[in-house]
């Protein structure tokens, strides 16, 4: 056991720390910005415990407060992070190692990471706040403990889980739509926020938490969940405090008996993300992609342009992983599409809600990774004669294809339903921010390429860049393409309110003519810094695929 | 049992198809047994089975003594297995890699490195290449890599799954002269391969699979006589005999030409002169150009 674990942190490490200077970086910034929330965990246990002591309260209400709090950190480190880099079991499977003890050693290794230092704010803020002598605050330090290592083992069961799950691609299908969903309800709750606290409903709202505490009613909602049992143990009170306990060992074993049976499915499972055409019946015509108006105007622009947007077109349609983003982005244009309806200033939704803007800002991932969509094709893609900058545009063309109707369509929709005046204006510019964008994503492409995962292999966290790092890269390319666009924002929403409607137009022109002319300048630096990193591109695509 | 490996009426399915079906064989200890079959006959998924990789649907199937089903640990830690696709932990160097191998088969730190040392010394891996990270290795590097880390426990059998696929011809001298080195000290060997040149050269017996079913299994002569061919056929004749090798047959692929049709014998390239070895004039002609 000792061994076992002991390489499995050696594992850790080195994939955290040796591997590049990309993923150091990334380490820092997670364990700089662990650190600073670590420490906002720990005054806000205390204070929040401190707000529930007994003095100010009954005995109730500060066990209900320990629920509420418990249930936030149980449900808030498993949907956040697990805090637990999850190595393929598969990579292990050759190795005489039980299934159980691997999934013991793999959760006793994260203690290499940030882990610990939420243990440690945990431990801090609530030793602090809480009342009672030396030992009941080593017994309640060790009762975080205790939570966080449950954490830990639900935290990998759950990835494991999900890494079995996202083998087939049905459930990955169904997983991506069901975290969409998720986030959905997130954001709908965050949209719907600013109303909450405009009205007297937040009072209410507050008024009736405070009656839930105070009855006993959310021990009796919650009692199903093992945060609660750990809170009632925690709080080491009545007869509650030995019945918590139990549940919440007990439970603790099911998830370690859960994790090592997930690890050995895991290992055994075969992966299932190649493409499985349907099956037709024989003679039956081929399903063709583009077909009527769109395939002959295509044919305008060339017979290898034609050839490229209709590959796009096959594999967003095809690969499970891009068609889970693609419907990701559809529903959150939907989701956005909500917020001018919702937003309690009706003036503004209508008026100057920036749709057409959030609309290109929610097919960003698309536009700024035109070559990471289809991961190990673009070695095929480079193999060929084509024309670099031709090649660019065939990309352009498909996601215009793809996007800008459905895009014109929503703003359309909505700025009827909100009767917004200057809908017009409104699509015209989206085509400009569009453009823009693409234009930028021709640059970020070739430099900050990320990569989604190949068609046949498992999800992995093992790349060299660590999502960090990909973050600051993503902030970077953003602010640089808002300056692009800034000529144009500035254009509509400063100078054209002093004209009349020709300056308007005026204006209009002036910038589709910019977004037009910087497109071209960015085919033709694509085309130049494509002849320059191509080999780069392919390495890192078969590298990290 | 007194076969390193026992199979009977062996299983697997994955929904309609059947991937293995009902096959059985067996495998003497110290033989060097090639597993042969066209792409999906089969074979990787009866190599996952016997090293306790995948689960069968029914039959049985013993290793180094021990049911694969019903304890694949015990065999795990008996076995060496290569992949066909190395998929390992590719952030490690090659030597780290080798160690780690040997620290989970419960090897001691220094063992494990000094077996290390030995496995890739054996294996032509110079010294500096084994302090690369796997993923900068090139194919027959990583498969050498994974041979050391098959080995490194001195298992009693070793499961190879196409360990000559995409490897050069000096990488594959260097793995041949490592497995039958192995196979002299009595360890069994059971190896799937492409390239029946080397099963001839190497293989004691051999077994023929197609669509999950065992075609034909024995020595060459065996194979070849129950594929109803004369006793001196090459494998390679007995495996096109069996698969036919006419597709295509009669199609000619009329849009290629490499040449105008009309060249003139004289302006084809001259034969190139090459230095022999042994006159250093340069004047022998080493190899001739066949005329167009």
């Amino acid at each position: 056991m000792w061994t076992l674990t002991r390489i499995l942190c050696r594992l850790r490490w080195r994939y955290m720390w040796s591997t590049s200077w990309k993923r150091r970086i990334g380490v820092i910034a997670m364990f700089a910005m662990s650190i600073m929330f670590a420490i906002w965990l720990s005054i806000l246990m205390y204070f929040g415990l401190r707000a529930a002591s007994p003095e100010s309260e009954s005995a109730l209400f500060r066990r209900e407060c320990l629920v509420a709090g418990a249930f936030i950190i149980y449900v808030g480190w498993i949907y956040f992070g697990s805090f637990n880099d999850l190595y393929d079991p598969q990579k292990l499977a050759t190795y005489p190692i039980p299934p159980r003890r691997l999934f013991t050693c793999a959760c006793a290794s994260s203690i290499l990471g940030a882990a610990p230092i939420f243990i440690i704010a945990m431990v801090a803020g609530t030793t602090a706040a809480m009342e009672g002598g030396i030992i009941i605050k080593i017994v309640r330090g060790l009762f975080i403990v205790a939570l966080a290592m449950h954490l830990i083992m639900l935290g990998r069961l759950v990835r494991l889980v999900f890494l079995q799950i996202l083998t087939s691609r049905r459930w990955r299908e169904f997983s991506g739509l069901l975290g969409m969903l998720m986030s959905g309800v997130i954001w709908v709750a965050m949209a719907s926020g600013s109303r909450l606290q405009s009205s007297e409903t937040s009072q209410e709202i507050i008024r009736w938490i405070h009656g839930i505490a105070a009855d006993g009613d959310l021990s009796i909602w919650t009692c199903w969940i093992p945060a609660t049992w750990w809170a009632w143990a925690f709080n080491m009170e009545g007869a509650l405090a030995p019945v918590g306990a139990f549940l919440f060992v007990l439970s603790s074993i099911l998830i370690a008996r859960a994790g090592g049976w997930s690890e050995e499915k895991i290992a055994f499972s075969e992966p299932v993300f190649a493409y499985a055409p349907k099956k037709t019946a024989p003679g039956a015509p081929r399903r063709r992609f583009l077909r009527g108006w769109p395939s002959g105007f295509l044919k305008f622009f060339g017979g290898d342009i034609a050839a490229v947007v209709k590959k796009e077109f096959c594999v967003l349609a095809r690969d499970p992983l891009v068609r889970m983003r693609f419907m990701s982005t559809f529903f959150m244009i939907i989701v956005m599409g909500v917020i001018p309806i919702l937003s309690p200033r009706r003036s503004m939704s209508a008026g100057s809600f920036p749709l057409g803007g959030i609309l290109v800002f929610a097919q960003i991932a698309f536009l700024f990774n035109l070559f990471g969509t289809d991961g190990l094709s673009i070695r095929a893609l480079f193999i060929s004669p084509m024309d670099r900058g031709r090649m660019l545009v065939a990309k352009s063309l498909a996601y215009v294809f793809l996007f800008i109707p459905f895009n014109l369509s929503v703003i359309l929709v909505i700025g009827l339903f909100s009767k917004r005046a200057d809908l017009a204006e409104e699509m015209g510019y989206h085509i400009c921010y569009f453009l823009i964008t693409l234009s930028a994503g021709h640059i970020f492409s070739i430099y900050f390429p990320t990569r989604l995962v190949q068609v046949g292999k498992r999800v992995q966290r093992d790349s060299d860049v660590h999502p960090i790092y990909r973050a600051l890269t993503g902030i970077f390319a953003l602010l640089t393409t808002g300056i692009a666009a800034a000529p144009v924002i500035l254009g509509r929403y400063v100078v054209s309110p002093f004209f009349d409607t020709k300056g308007e137009i005026i204006i209009f022109i002036i910038s589709t003519g910019y977004a037009l002319l910087l497109y071209s300048v960015s085919l033709k630096i694509a085309g130049l810094l494509l002849a320059r990193r191509e080999d780069k591109l392919l390495a890192f695509f078969s590298q990290n695929n | 049992m007194d076969s390193a490996i026992f199979v009977r009426n062996l299983t697997k399915r994955f929904k309609d198809k059947v991937a293995v079906d009902n096959v059985t064989f067996q495998v003497g200890y110290g033989e060097f047994f090639g597993f042969l079959g066209p792409n999906g006959a089969g074979k990787t998924t009866t190599i996952k089975i016997l090293c306790g990789l995948m689960k069968a649907d029914s039959g049985e199937a013993h290793v180094a003594g021990l049911n694969v089903l019903d304890d694949p640990l015990a065999v795990k830690a008996k076995i060496g297995v290569l992949p066909d696709v190395i998929d390992t932990f590719d952030r490690l160097t090659g030597n780290e890699l080798a160690v780690m191998s040997g620290l989970l088969y419960g090897l001691k730190e220094d063992e494990a490195a000094r077996r290390a040392g030995v496995l890739f010394e054996l294996m032509d891996l110079k010294r500096e290449d084994r302090e690369k990270l796997v993923i900068d290795y090139s194919l027959g590097m990583r498969k050498k890599v994974g041979l050391a880390c098959a080995l490194i426990h001195g298992p009693k059998v070793l499961f190879l799954d196409e360990p000559f696929n995409g490897i050069d011809p000096v990488a594959t001298a260097a793995v041949q002269r490592v497995l039958q080195n192995l196979v002299a000290r009595g360890v069994t060997i059971f190896f799937t391969s492409h390239v029946l040149e080397v099963v001839e050269k190497l293989c004691t017996r051999v077994g023929i699979i197609q669509n999950g079913g065992l075609l034909a299994c024995g020595t060459i002569a065996e194979v070849a006589q129950s594929a109803g061919m004369a006793p001196g056929s090459t494998l390679s004749d007995v495996f096109n005999k069996i698969f036919g090798a006419q597709a295509g047959e009669g199609r000619d692929l009329d849009w290629v030409a490499g040449l105008p049709p009309a060249i003139e014998k004289e302006t084809a390239i001259p034969p190139v002169a090459v230095p022999r070895a042994d006159d250093g004039a340069g004047a022998g002609i080493a190899a001739e150009r066949p005329e167009v």
